[in-house]
C-alpha cells in the first residue's frame, strides 16, 4: 500500500499535537518512510530550539528611568487627588468596567481623522510619529519629558498651560444624545483620547454593542453629563450616515472602560 | 526575621488600597517580559518603549478592575499584548510599518549550498501579527499553551495552530527547510 507523502502543513501540526491520535499515527507512520518528511520535523525541532535560545532584550537604562518617572508621576497625582483605586468607593464596579481588556484581534485597515492639534497640547502618550523617527541621543530627555506630561495628561487631570480643565459643554439631562452627537460632528477636542492607540483601548474596554477599536473618530467633545466629567466620541458605523455616539469616561483606555451613555444615530 | 515577598494578587490589592510602594515592586517583576514582548512585536525600541509606558499606567490606574479571573502576570501581558496590537494596527494604516522581508529572501546559492538565513528578529516581523504573538509568547519567551491562550482569550487550539503555521514559515525563513523539502 502506497502511503500518502504528508505535507508540511500536516507534519507541522503533529508537531504541535493539533492532530487526533488516530490521525497523528497515520502522519507519523507516512512520515516514518519519508525523508522529506523527517527533514520538516528536524527543520521544526531545529526552528523551536533557536526560538528559545534567543536572550531575553536588556530594557535600556533610558527607558526604564521613563517609566518610573511616570508611574512616580502617577503616585504623586494620586497623593493630590483621591486614593487610587477610590473610583468606585464601595468597592462595587460599574458594569461597563467589570470585564478584563479585550481579547485580540485582526487587523483590519479603517480611515482615520486626524488627532487634535490644539495649541499648547503635547504629544500625548503613544501618540505615534509617523516619518522619519530621530536617534539622536540628544533627543532623549525631551521625549522623558514629553512622555511625563503626556501621563498627566492621560491621567485626566492636567492640561498643558494650564492649572485647571478646560470648560467642558454642559449636557443637560434633558438634551438628547443624538442632538448632541450631531452637534459635535467635524469637532475632535477630546483631550487624550485624540490618541487613536488610547481610544482603541477604550473602545475595546467598554465594548458597547456594535462599536469595533478602530472605528473611525468623526467628531467629539469634552462634556459634563449628570454632573460626571465624560467625553463624547462620534464614531462612524461603515455605514453611511449611521454613527455610533458615546460618552466615556475622560480616563478611558486600555483595559479600563467607563461607557457613561451611547446610542445609534441615523439609519 | 525576613517577611515572606507578598504574592502579585497581595501586591495588586495593596495598590488598589492606597499603598505607595505596591505598584513599584509588581512593575518590577514583570516589566523585563513585558519589554521582551513589545520589543519582539513591534521592532522599533522607541515604540516598544511607548506601549510598555501605556501598558504600565493603565495597569495602575485600571487595578480595582482587576477581578481575579486570570493571575495577575497574565492580567499584565494581556495589557501590553493588546497595545501592541493596537499599535501595529495603526501603524499599518499610516502605513509606517517597515517592509518586510519576504519568503523568497532566502536565496540558495546553488553552487556552495549556502543559504541567506534571515535574523530571528526580520523572520518574527515576517509573520502575521496573531501568529507573532503566539510564537513570541510560547516560543520565545516559554508561556506554557494554556497560559497564553489565556493571555490572547484564545481557545488553546487556536494558539497551537497559530504557533504550528509561524513555526513552519519560520523554519524556511531562518534557514531550516528547504525549498525543495516543502
Amino acid at each position: 500500500m502506497t502511503r500518502r507523502r504528508p505535507d508540511p502543513d500536516e507534519l507541522a501540526d503533529l508537531d504541535a499535537g493539533l492532530l487526533d491520535a488516530a490521525h497523528a499515527a497515520r502522519v507519523r507512520s507516512a512520515a516514518s518512510a519519508d525523508p522529506r518528511a523527517a527533514a520538516v520535523l528536524d527543520a521544526l525541532a531545529a526552528t523551536r530550539a533557536e526560538l528559545a535560545e534567543q536572550p531575553a532584550p536588556p530594557v535600556p537604562a533610558e527607558f526604564a528611568a521613563r517609566w518610573a518617572a511616570a508611574l512616580d508621576q502617577a503616585r504623586q497625582l494620586d497623593g493630590v487627588r483621591e486614593p487610587h483605586g477610590a473610583r468606585a468607593p464601595d468597592g462595587a464596579r460599574k458594569p461597563d468596567e467589570a470585564r478584563a481588556p479585550d481579547p485580540v484581534r485582526e487587523p483590519d485597515p479603517a480611515r482615520e481623522l486626524g488627532p487634535a492639534r490644539g495649541p499648547g497640547r503635547p504629544r500625548a502618550l503613544g501618540r505615534f510619529r509617523p516619518g522619519v523617527r530621530s536617534r539622536r541621543p540628544g533627543r532623549r530627555p525631551a521625549i522623558a519629558a514629553a512622555g511625563l506630561l503626556a501621563a498627566l495628561v492621560a491621567a485626566g487631570v492636567l492640561w498643558p498651560g494650564q492649572q485647571n480643565p478646560p470648560a467642558r459643554d454642559v449636557l443637560a439631562a434633558d438634551v438628547d444624545l443624538a442632538t448632541a452627537g450631531r452637534a459635535a460632528l467635524g469637532s475632535s477636542d477630546i483631550g487624550a483620547l485624540a490618541d487613536p492607540v488610547r481610544r482603541a483601548g477604550c473602545l475595546r474596554a467598554v465594548a458597547a454593542a456594535g462599536v469595533a477599536p478602530d472605528a473611525v473618530l468623526l467628531g467629539g467633545r469634552e462634556v459634563r453629563r449628570g454632573g460626571r466629567p465624560g467625553v463624547l466620541l462620534v464614531l462612524g458605523t461603515g455605514k453611511l450616515g449611521v454613527f455610533h455616539v458615546l460618552v466615556v469616561d475622560p480616563a478611558c483606555g486600555p483595559g479600563h472602560g467607563g461607557l457613561v451613555e451611547s446610542v445609534v444615530i441615523g439609519g | 526575621m525576613h517577611l515572606p515577598a507578598r504574592s502579585d494578587a497581595e501586591l495588586l490589592a495593596a495598590h488598589a488600597a492606597g499603598d505607595r510602594s505596591a505598584f513599584g515592586e509588581l512593575a518590577g517583576r514583570y516589566t523585563d517580559r513585558m519589554w521582551g514582548v513589545a520589543v519582539r512585536m513591534l521592532r522599533h525600541p522607541d515604540d516598544a518603549a511607548d506601549v510598555v509606558q501605556e501598558a504600565l499606567l493603565a495597569a495602575y490606574r485600571c487595578a480595582g478592575d482587576y477581578r481575579g479571573d486570570a493571575s495577575v502576570r497574565t492580567w499584565l501581558h494581556r495589557i501590553v499584548v493588546n497595545t501592541c496590537i493596537d499599535r501595529l494596527r495603526y501603524d499599518n494604516r499610516r502605513g509606517t510599518v517597515p517592509l518586510c522581508p519576504e519568503a523568497h529572501a532566502r536565496r540558495a546559492d546553488l553552487g556552495t549550498e549556502v543559504v541567506t538565513r534571515l535574523a530571528v528578529d526580520d523572520a518574527l516581523a515576517a509573520l502575521p501579527v496573531e501568529q507573532r504573538i503566539a510564537i513570541v509568547l510560547v516560543e520565545v519567551q516559554g508561556w506554557p499553551v494554556a497560559d497564553a491562550a489565556e493571555i490572547l482569550e484564545v481557545p488553546v487550539g487556536t494558539v497551537k495552530s497559530r504557533c504550528s503555521r509561524g513555526r513552519l514559515r519560520l523554519a524556511g525563513l531562518l534557514g531550516h527547510l528547504r525549498e525543495e523539502d516543502r
